[in-house]
């Protein structure tokens, strides 16, 4: 589409660039031909050496080319089929071998594994195209799993591998290229190419289609410049709009592989299968699946209209929907409405930015086409002000997250950040809720414009939003700091935005940088603010402030002593001091004991942001005020459903084996609505169904949105509607088609139990997956402020009355306050017990050994790690027949 | 005596003479457009919400079948 015509590239420009490779290995395969779903093999790539875990699987066949890189291949053997299915199952198996304890996501054998399941590929049911992509995460230290839409992971299995997986660390920034047709593997230097995703996706897909037409044999894997400087990248899978005639991208989001992407300086992996038809998958019984996807089909032409129009607007529909159930976070989950959300409803996104009509799958054949771009969008702000862009979205989790979580109900501003999300290489969930983090601990004066070096951290500022972003990207401002999510901003402002006492401050010899001390609550900041550090400012010209009503209040006094012109606006920006001699420097492992109040010096290499200034650490009730409400789990953000009123809903995000998100356990209607699953068993099953069979479509290439985003008409006579069980019936049948065996919901959970309980294995043999671990943050149970107590006051002192059996008449909103949340954690313990138990755990958390033994995953390697753990515990069971597993 | 109750979802809810489905829907502000009910474990096809009463006791569920996330 012209509109989106910013970026194009010049042929020059692509010639300059292919000049500019240096070739560093090519590796020739044999075709093959795939069997009932699967290639039998998996392609290796190793850069800059080649690493011999102790049980990583050998090669089959190999080339080693220059600066240490291997490409070969391994054998999918009938074990791995067996036990791990594909997708997430095959990613959590070679990850698994791959690494070893001490391996953290910067380290070169930590491996990126994508794979698609055995389904995957498949044109005649919808949502048939997913990969999954496996790595240790930088923001959990576990391993993470994240799905993701396009013509990658098809065209690698049509290529001729079952997965793919990227290992080591490259000195130079490379393009991996693997072209299905010629069966062949390369690695080139690539120097010249963008990082950002939207320009090299399009460099790309022209460099190596060999007509206009071939792009849509193309598909590039690109990660963009802000994951270099956060823990939060995500990859971006391309798949070319015919239509449209430029890139799209979706995106493997959560837990940060796009930043372990980046690390191994890898630019891009590119893919190219020309070829493509139905049969691919060679399935067994053709007639089952096409049975299944015209039934689907049909349902989606006569009811998506009248259910959630998903053609229209995508899973953005949900949002007014989220709202008036009080569902929709809202200013850091504090509530779950706002009264300006019909500013950011679907209805506005589809009147006024989401182009119509187009058939938007990220897969063929997916009828359900939610994959809504807004084109010819004009930016305001960054490195692209001016453009006119294709913005893949908005989706219900970038409306909810970078609107109404952040307090922001500007569409334009929400539009604008999801676009630099995507480019730049960040998920857009965590961006969303580490930022409303961050706004929160600003708004409540844990630290100040100083700290933020004149950045207003007040809700909604959508200004703000962006430029966090491009700070980033530049790896300087509190961007940075923002960017490397709640758990390390927990600890950063921790460590250096305490106040001085009163009995150091003679120490900072009259440096003043900490001189503003009223927070800033709901009202524009005061120029005096600016003023006080007018002289001893330097000014850092930015751009995009032209129509902030807020910012426009200050911009007079600003730009009169600036001395600049009405075109700019710029951030107040102290000027770094120079070291105040006095103030001692001290190492990381020194800050423990280091006094509250009494400034130091110190350095993170990972965050050198305000590595020039004076530290002081946060009182210890700070810090604990921080852990009650940054909304993170095991170090992932929570995704942007608000969960307090769902008890289901907080196990589901807690128990949730990457961390919290909703892709396990979508329960708060069945919950807090329906109060379908009232009891803790009823929960607990629940909360092992959905798991096991969403787990399910991970291992087997599908997408969750046409199981449940559109139910046909029969389903209300369903004795287990929420199930969807004619879908699920569908499922089996392609499974079948594609396989050749029948499947059952037993032999289904099953399948998801192995791998699931492997994962679980897997985190604790990283040091996590302990009960501990799975302990959610206050806010995630209910009103843990006076504020949130009071704005939902009849509903909290009801259940006080009626289901805690206290009256709460006489007591103060404190007190009140203090019930609740007794009585939730009370809850909440007792729904993990029971899900641990249903899940065959002890109450630590840690799989039992007849659990492994029933789900046939009691193989010697998972056994070792749970044995101390059980042992410990007491649950390591006696008997002959348990002898040998000692 | 203790005033007559319908269950809806599993809790207690206040009956009244002449209470129909609709009015529930509209008391509770369930406007989502899928929506099952049952009442006594029968099911009650929307165009007879407007006119079917419940009675005091009666098991009533109004199911969203909402996918959600
Ligand atoms: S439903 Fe949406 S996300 Fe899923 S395959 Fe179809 S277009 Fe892609």
């Amino acid at each position: 589409m012209s509109d989106n015509c910013s970026h194009k590239i010049s042929k020059d420009d692509i010639t300059r660039m292919k000049a500019a490779h240096k070739r560093l290995a090519t590796y020739s395969f044999e075709p093959t031909t795939i069997e009932r779903g699967y290639n039998n093999r998996s392609l290796y790539i190793s850069i800059g050496g080649s690493f011999d875990a102790s049980n990583q699987d050998k090669l089959t066949a190999s080339v080693s080319g220059e600066n240490c890189t291997v490409i070969g291949e391994k054998a999918v053997t009938p074990h791995m089929k067996d036990k791990f299915v594909g997708g997430k199952g095959f990613g959590l198996y070679h990850l698994w071998k791959a690494i070893s304890e001490g391996t953290r996501w910067n380290s070169p054998e930590n491996d990126i594994v994508i794979s698609p399941g055995p389904l995957a590929g498949i044109t005649q049911y919808p949502g048939a195209g997913k990969s999954l992509v496996c790595a240790i995460s930088p923001l959990t230290g576990i391993p993470v799993d994240s799905n993701v839409g396009g013509f990658f992971g098809p065209f690698l299995k049509f290529a001729g591998f079952d997965a793919l997986e990227l290992q080591g660390k490259s000195d130079e920034e490379i393009i991996i290229f693997i072209d299905g047709n010629e069966h062949t593997v390369t690695i080139d230097t690539a120097p010249l190419e963008a990082v950002d995703s939207h320009i090299l996706a399009e460099q790309l897909s022209e460099m190596y289609a060999s007509t206009h037409e071939d792009k849509e044999n193309i598909s590039v894997i690109s990660c963009g410049r802000a994951s270099e400087n956060s823990y939060i990248g995500c990859l971006n899978f391309s798949f070319w709009d015919k239509r449209r005639d430029c890139v799209r991208l979706k995106q493997a989001g959560r837990g940060g592989i796009g930043t372990v992407f980046r690390h191994k300086k890898i630019k891009a992996v590119v893919i190219r299968y020309r070829g493509l038809h139905g049969d691919l998958n060679n399935p067994s019984k053709k007639g089952l699946i096409n049975a299944a996807g015209v039934r689907l089909h049909k349902e989606m032409a006569h009811l998506d209209t009248s259910q959630n129009n998903m053609r229209k607007i995508g899973t953005a529909n949900i949002i007014e929907v989220m709202d008036r159930y009080d569902l929709l976070p809202t200013h850091n989950f504090q509530f779950g409405a706002h009264p300006e959300t019909p500013k950011i409803s679907s209805k506005v996104f589809i009147e006024k930015y989401v182009t119509q009509n187009l058939p938007d799958g990220c897969w063929y054949g997916c009828s359900m086409s939610c994959a809504k771009a807004a084109d010819g969008f004009e930016l305001r702000t960054g490195p692209y002000k001016g453009h006119k862009v294709c913005v893949d979205g908005p989706e219900y989790e970038n409306a909810a997250g970078l609107g109404s979580n952040v307090g922001c109900f500007d569409p334009h501003w929400i539009l604008e950040a999801n676009f630099y999300c995507d480019t730049y290489g960040v998920d857009t969930i965590s961006m969303a809720t580490m930022t409303a983090f961050a706004e929160e601990c600003y708004q409540r004066g844990l630290y100040n414009l100083n700290d933020t070096e004149g950045l207003d951290m007040r809700w909604g500022n959508g200004y703000t939003l962006n430029e966090l972003m491009h700070q980033m990207v530049t790896g300087d401002g509190f961007g940075v700091i923002v960017g490397k999510g709640i758990r390390q901003q927990k600890r950063i402002f921790a460590e250096r935005f305490g106040k001085v006492s009163p009995e150091y401050e003679h120490m900072l010899g009259g440096y003043v940088w900490n001189d503003i001390k009223e927070p800033v609550i709901d009202m524009p900041i005061p120029t005096s603010h600016f003023n006080k550090n007018l002289e001893n400012c330097e000014f850092l010209q930015s751009t995009g402030y032209d129509d902030n009503k807020i910012l426009g209040e200050i911009k007079g006094t600003i730009l009169e002593n600036a001395g600049a012109n009405n075109d700019s606006a710029y951030i107040a920006k102290p000027t770094k001091p120079e070291k105040i001699e006095g103030i001692p420097t001290i190492t990381r492992e020194e800050i423990a004991d280091w006094p509250v109040g009494k400034p130091y010096y110190s350095d993170d290499p990972d965050c050198s942001y305000t590595n020039s200034r004076p530290w002081v650490k946060m009182t210890p009730e700070q810090v604990a005020e921080m852990e009650e409400f940054g909304m993170e789990n095991k170090g992932l953000e929570y995704s942007e459903y608000l969960m307090k009123e769902s008890l289901a809903q907080q196990g589901g995000y807690a128990l949730c084996n990457k961390g919290p998100q909703h892709d396990e356990a979508w329960l708060i209607f069945m919950d807090m609505v329906n109060n379908q699953i009232p009891t803790f068993e009823d929960k607990a099953e629940a909360l092992h169904y959905f798991p096991m069979f969403r787990t399910w479509f991970g291992l087997l290439g599908l997408c969750k949105l046409p199981w449940n985003d559109v139910t046909p008409v029969n389903n209300k006579y369903e004795k287990e509607p929420a199930k969807i069980p004619e879908h699920v019936q569908n499922y089996f049948d392609i499974y079948e088609g594609v396989l050749g065996k029948r499947h059952t919901e037993v032999s289904m959970v099953r399948q998801s139990e192995r791998v699931y309980t492997f994962q679980r294995i897997f985190i604790l043999r990283m040091g996590s997956g302990q009960r501990k671990h799975d302990t959610p943050p206050s806010r995630s149970l209910g009103p843990i402020t006076e504020g949130e107590y009071l704005s939902r006051e009849e509903r909290y002192d009801a259940q006080m009355k009626d289901i805690i059996g206290i009256d709460p008449c006489g007591k103060s909103t404190a007190e009140k306050v203090k019930i609740i949340m007794d009585y939730r954690w009370s809850q909440f313990k007792q729904l993990v017990d029971a899900v641990y138990k249903r899940r065959g755990w002890t109450p630590n958390g840690i799989p039992k050994l007849e659990k492994l033994i029933e789900i046939e995953m009691d193989l010697p390697e998972l056994v070792a790690v749970i044995r101390p753990y059980l042992k410990e515990e007491g649950y390591w069971p006696q008997g002959e027949e348990y002898k040998k597993y000692e | 005596m203790n005033e007559p109750v319908i269950t809806l979802n599993n809790r207690p809810y206040p009956f009244k003479e002449g209470l129909t489905i609709s009015a529930i829907m509209t008391e509770r502000k369930y406007d989502f457009p899928a929506i099952i009910v049952r009442i006594n474990n029968k099911h009650i096809e929307e165009e007879d919400w407007q006119t079917t009463t419940v009675a005091a006791d009666d098991n009533v569920e109004i199911i969203h079948v909402f996918g959600g996330g």
